[in-house]
């Protein structure tokens, strides 16, 4: 059984060094608790305060009759032994360490972290931590953080599990729940010195509300074993979105110096290679990527289109199509001739569809030519360029693709290729749909090809699985 | 609520030349409110509504610019909603921060949402008037009470019901109120009702110009009382900590942001004689103080005191108010010279520890090519984490080698490293050599069972080598072992852990093997995770002269021969294409250095040397030609080794070579061992 499962599901939660100072660290655990949707009991434990608020507050841990599942600690680093001393003589299971100032704090925090280790030798108590931003339970609407801006209760639940070293790049792209990307869980499990990335890893992959996982790392801890998990949420399709950091000598070394992080070895990524694994290079890739398994799963096939009415536009596409993968098999005579009738245009047409710009006077063409394509059961995924701003062309051009985007028949890439301002109603259209739209044209489609490259293993993966069962 | 959140977000324009009967029908059938009308520069220049389209049609005006209402005033997207001026417009446009229009406010979206911010608003005064702690009581102008909120009703003893529309003086003691609606001036009062003391606001309201009544606020302030008793306990306070202050045995003082001393102890001011004398902060004290002001964080520092030598630890501490304002710092100064004595004692004492340099491994390696350089670079990096690594090269171009180096500059460089070849184990004996196997297992067994290799690797690197030869029953269970880390002993029932580190190598091209079927894609996915592939010689001549350099020494030594090659020699080996890479290379120096009589090695000695093996490289019409006669057998014997050799050049293991010449692989092990194992 993964270490996590209890630390996730606790029913009594004590916290200790909660304080009335709701604008501090400290005081806003507690906040951020209560606005959640935490449904089991919260103790506030500080020898300072009678009561917080109208809540009733312990001195000790060792005062609350309760058993606790979850002790979460936020005080400063020098009190932590005595209270984690406390937690081993109530039996607690698993503490959470917030505060910092331990091995990332120089030599005299790796002291003190040493002695955390030494207090709970030979007891069966899981830390998280120290010097954690807490972990994000989404699938119920809570979890444990100190942030100024936490808001649980809007929290949108989706299929990624996200695990990031520190916190503030996995609070960047946490973020993207804004936009509409769903995630289950979020881990960042500090310095490591119980729960380990690995084991978020385990358990994201048991997880069944989670699909895909998203990891931000600087260093693995116990290497083999990330590789054997790969392996297994491989097998067991979930895809594995990667962002390694600290690939470079100062960067490593800005490593140690602000994460204290005694592993200076780091795994060349750049050789690694594994068809579970998605390597991106950006925080922006990384978010495309994941945005197109949440809302889409497996998608549908292989067979894409770009529909332009621009044809400069549509070659670029096609160029970076071809760059990362994706194929881009030809229109039917069929469909090259309805396109002809529709838009009044006698040319043989291609994709890289550019319908050219008759669609100007007469906006039904636009619309009628993009419904005649995805109804033609003909693609699995149209890349849709919106070249620059032209007001009510591109207006009438989203209404069309949020339109058809509820039939579900097709996947749709929309990218906003205009380099001025973000204020389109264009965009705010398809925004309103919470479903994958993009900004840098080279991100988007290298994060389409690698989405079509993971569901196309998949497909190869069915056809051996068959293979072997025949055998 | 602002206005973006209220209007019609839309970019259609209309045109003042456009048909009302149509514009009509458009509107009706998207349901929208009105529009925005445009003149021939692009420029807005009116709008419609419902309305005004209606009254055109009846009137049967054909163009929106017969009906168009011109009054335009821009409305911000971020404007407050409450604060816009509708006035007497039907229709407003509205424009983002940019200035670029972006949609339309109707009245009716105005009054709708005018309305639901009032509401809002209304329930919230609602319940700050409901929960408020101050009492809250208003009349109207006749002094009837108008309402009262719960905290009136407790203090004045009553409730709501009873008290609304009664006189004020039946309902509350005090009158003051109604001096308010008598005067229209408010005013606060302070009184006593039993021995509980209030004091009250109180205000008139006007409707417009006329008075029509009066709210009173008040609040029971009898708590204060308790306040001026607690402020005398913080006195208290205040004059132990001063106490303890002037008995400290450390320096403490206390400054402003500016460094300015505001208080210090009688140990603070006996080190340092300047605050004795002028009541100037001490420059080392400054200093720090200046630079917790800048920083606003604790700052500590060791220094030594200038009037007397002695070192000193000081660090200064800011305090902030409550609004995290730097406000005082606190300076604490230690005199440290006994704990420096004993410092550095101990430094003493402590042994000398220098920094063990670990062995340059990379010496192994003999390359001063760019590709060679990047790869050995590459393989100490990933020898130093802990992962599964695949050794990719043809036949002879050092996999074993850069293992080796791997397991060298690894964690587990102490550990054992065990190599096993896949190609030359029997397929049978394979699984029992890999994992072992329980006493009585199979015929032969030995008694007590035996450890696999698996075991013998535990905790240190198990190198298989020509992992493309393990049969596919076996891939299943390798794949397995990889992703549990437990084996299983043939025959046992009991799985073992164990921790090993796997290199796997090969010179076949596993895709290929997994596209034929021979090989399991997911072993081969789950091996590939960190591909290094080794370039053949001929890829990097640049590399060639060196390692003849470096043989060169190693074979003058053991041959007691000092030979000189020159540079047309040594030109011919750099530019033959050796097939069987750094092995061949070796194995023709040491052929060299046997054979040669001189000490000069010339291009021709190279080439005869060369030529017999380009002899049986070369391709003559026939596979096999006799050259002279012999007994049958040796020709045999003869043939048999040629084979082997040729087959040699290209598949490394027994079973490769086996499966070349189409025999068994114990055929072939039986006859190198009858060869004497010399090919």
């Amino acid at each position: 059984m993964n270490k996590l499962h209890s630390i996730v599901s606790p029913k009594t939660i004590a916290i200790v060094g909660a304080s009335e100072k709701f604008h501090k660290n400290a005081g806003r655990v507690m906040v951020n608790l209560e606005k959640s949707n935490y449904s089991g009991h919260v103790y506030l434990v500080n020898p300072n305060y009678d009561n917080i608020s109208g809540i009733p507050c312990y001195h000790s841990i060792l005062h609350i009759e309760d058993d606790l599942d979850l002790v979460c600690v936020i005080v400063p680093a020098d009190q932590i032994p005595g209270i984690l001393r406390d937690c081993v003589k109530k039996s607690v299971k698993n503490v959470i360490i917030l505060s910092s100032g331990f091995s990332e704090y120089g030599p005299e925090g790796a002291r003190r972290e040493e002695e955390l280790r030494e207090i709970i030798k030979d007891t069966d108590i899981t830390i998280y931590g120290p010097n954690t931003p807490g972990f994000y339970k989404f699938v119920e609407n809570w979890g444990i953080s100190f942030s100024p801006r936490f808001e649980p209760r809007q929290f949108r639940k989706g299929s990624v599990g996200i695990i990031s070293h520190g916190g503030s790049l996995g609070r960047a792209v946490l973020d993207a729940n804004q936009r509409g990307l769903g995630f289950s869980y979020w881990f960042s499990p500090g310095n490591e010195l119980g729960v380990k990335t690995n084991d978020c890893f385990e358990f994201l992959i048991d997880e069944p509300s989670t699909e895909t996982i998203i990891i931000i790392a600087e260093s693995i801890s116990e290497e083999e074993r990330f590789f054997r998990l790969l392996h297994e949420a491989y097998l067991k399709q979930k895809p594995v979105i990667f962002l390694p950091i600290g690939n470079f000598e100062i960067s490593r070394k800005a490593v140690k110096y602000h994460l204290g992080s005694i592993n200076e070895n780091t795994i060349p990524w750049e050789i690694v290679n594994h068809p579970g694994l998605i390597k991106v290079e950006s925080l922006n890739e990384l978010v495309a990527a994941a945005w197109m398994f949440d809302t889409y799963g497996y998608g549908k096939g292989g067979r894409t289109a770009i529909f332009s009415w621009a044809g400069a536009a549509s070659i670029y596409l096609a160029d970076l199509c071809s760059k990362y993968g994706i194929s881009l098999p030809p229109l039917s005579e069929e469909l090259s001739e309805t396109l002809k009738k529709i838009t009044g245009v006698d040319k043989h047409f291609m994709n890289p569809l550019d319908i050219t710009t008759v669609v100007y006077d007469d906006l039904k063409k636009l619309t009628a030519s993009l419904l005649a394509l995805c109804h033609s059961g003909e693609y699995d995924n149209v890349i849709i360029p919106f070249p620059f701003q032209v007001d009510y062309e591109n207006e009438v051009l989203s209404l069309q693709i949020r339109a058809l985007m509820e039939e579900e028949k097709c996947i749709f890439i929309p990218i906003f290729m205009s380099q001025g301002y973000r204020g389109e109603n264009a965009i705010e259209i398809l925004k309103e749909t919470k479903k994958p739209y993009f900004f840098h044209e080279s991100t988007a489609i290298k994060a389409l090809g690698s989405y079509l490259a993971y569901t196309k293993v998949k497909i190869g993966e069915e056809v051996e699985n068959e293979k072997v069962s025949k055998r | 609520m602002f206005v973006k959140d209220a209007m019609t977000r839309t970019s259609i324009k209309y045109f003042e030349n456009d048909y009302i009967n149509e514009i009509a029908k458009q509107v009706l059938k998207d349901n929208v409110k009105g529009g925005l009308v445009y003149n021939i520069k692009d420029e807005l220049s009116g709008y419609f509504t419902e309305h005004s389209l209606l009254d055109g049609l009846v009137q049967e005006k054909v163009m929106l610019s017969e009906i168009l209402k011109k009054e335009i005033v821009f409305l911000d997207e971020h404007q407050e909603l409450r604060k816009v001026n509708f006035s007497d417009h039907e229709l407003m446009p509205v424009r983002n921060k940019y200035k670029r229009i972006t949609g339309f406010l109707t009245k009716e979206q105005y009054l709708s949402s005018y309305l639901k911010v009032t509401q809002v608003e209304l329930s919230q005064m609602d319940a700050i008037f409901n929960s408020a702690h101050n009492g809250i009581l208003s009349i109207d102008k006749d002094g009837t009470i108008t309402s009262i909120n719960p905290a009136a009703e407790e203090m004045a003893l009553t409730t709501k019901e009873k008290a609304i529309g009664k006189f004020l003086t039946d309902v509350v003691t005090n009158g003051g109120l109604l001096r308010v609606v008598r005067t229209g001036e408010g005013h606060s009062e302070k009184y006593k009702v039993g021995n509980r003391i209030y004091i009250s606001h109180r205000t008139p309201i006007f409707d417009g110009d006329n008075l029509a009544g009066a709210v009173g606020v008040f609040q029971d302030i009898s708590e204060i009382n308790f306040m001026a008793d607690e402020l005398e306990a913080v006195k208290g306070i205040l004059k132990e900590q001063e106490t303890i202050l002037n008995h400290s045995s450390d320096g403490i003082c206390v400054t402003d942001v500016n460094a300015n001393m505001i208080k210090s102890n009688q140990r603070f001011q006996e080190m340092f004689s300047e605050v004795q004398v002028s009541n100037q902060l001490p420059a080392v004290v400054k200093d720090l103080v200046v630079l917790v002001s800048e920083t606003g964080e604790q700052q500590n520092v060791m220094e030594t005191n200038k009037s007397d030598r002695k070192p000193l630890i000081l660090s200064a501490m800011p305090i902030k108010n409550s609004h995290e304002k730097l406000e005082r710092i606190v300076v604490n100064v230690k005199d440290v010279t006994e704990l420096e004595a004993l410092r550095c004692e101990l430094n003493h004492t402590k042994p000398d520890s220098g920094n063990v340099q670990l062995s340059e491994n990379s010496n192994h390696f003999i390359a001063n090519s760019a590709e060679m350089t990047k790869l050995i670079e590459t393989v100490s990096q990933v020898a130093k984490v802990d992962v599964t690594v695949l050794l990719n090269g043809e036949s002879g171009v050092g996999k074993e080698e850069v293992a080796k180096l791997i397991q060298q500059s690894s964690p587990r460089s102490e550990k054992p490293f065990i190599k096993v070849n896949c190609g030359a184990i029997p397929e049978s004996l394979i699984e029992s050599e890999l994992f072992g196997y329980e006493g009585g297992a199979f015929t032969g067994a030995l008694k007590g069972g035996k450890a696999g290799l698996f075991e013998q690797a535990n905790n240190g690197t198990l190198f298989l080598d020509e992992i493309g030869e393990v049969p596919l029953q076996l891939q299943v269970k390798l794949l397995r072992v990889l992703q549990e880390m437990e084996i299983t002993r043939v025959g046992g029932t009991r799985p073992i852990n164990i921790d090993v580190r796997i290199i796997a190598a090969t010179n076949r091209n596993l895709q290929e093997l997994v596209m034929e079927g021979t090989f399991r894609e997911d072993l081969f996915y789950r091996l590939n995770v960190i591909p290094v592939s080794i370039p053949p010689l001929r890829k990097r001549v640049e590399d060639i002269p060196l390692l003849i350099e470096s043989y060169s020494k190693i074979f003058s030594a053991k041959y007691q021969k000092h030979l000189h090659f020159s540079k047309s020699a040594i030109k011919v080996l750099v530019e033959y294409k050796w097939p069987g890479n750094v092995r061949e290379l070796v194995n023709i120096m040491e052929r060299i250095y046997v054979t040669s009589i001189g000490s000069e090695i010339q291009k021709e000695d190279v080439l005869n040397i060369l030529g017999k093996k380009l002899d049986y490289q070369s391709n003559s019409n026939k596979a096999v030609v006799v050259n002279e006669v012999l007994p049958l057998k040796a020709a045999i014997d003869e043939l048999e080794r040629e084979l082997i050799y040729k087959a040699s050049l290209t598949e490394r293991s027994y079973r490769g070579i086996a499966r070349l010449l189409e025999v068994n692989p114990s055929t072939i092990v039986r006859k190198v061992k009858k060869l004497g194992g010399d090919l």
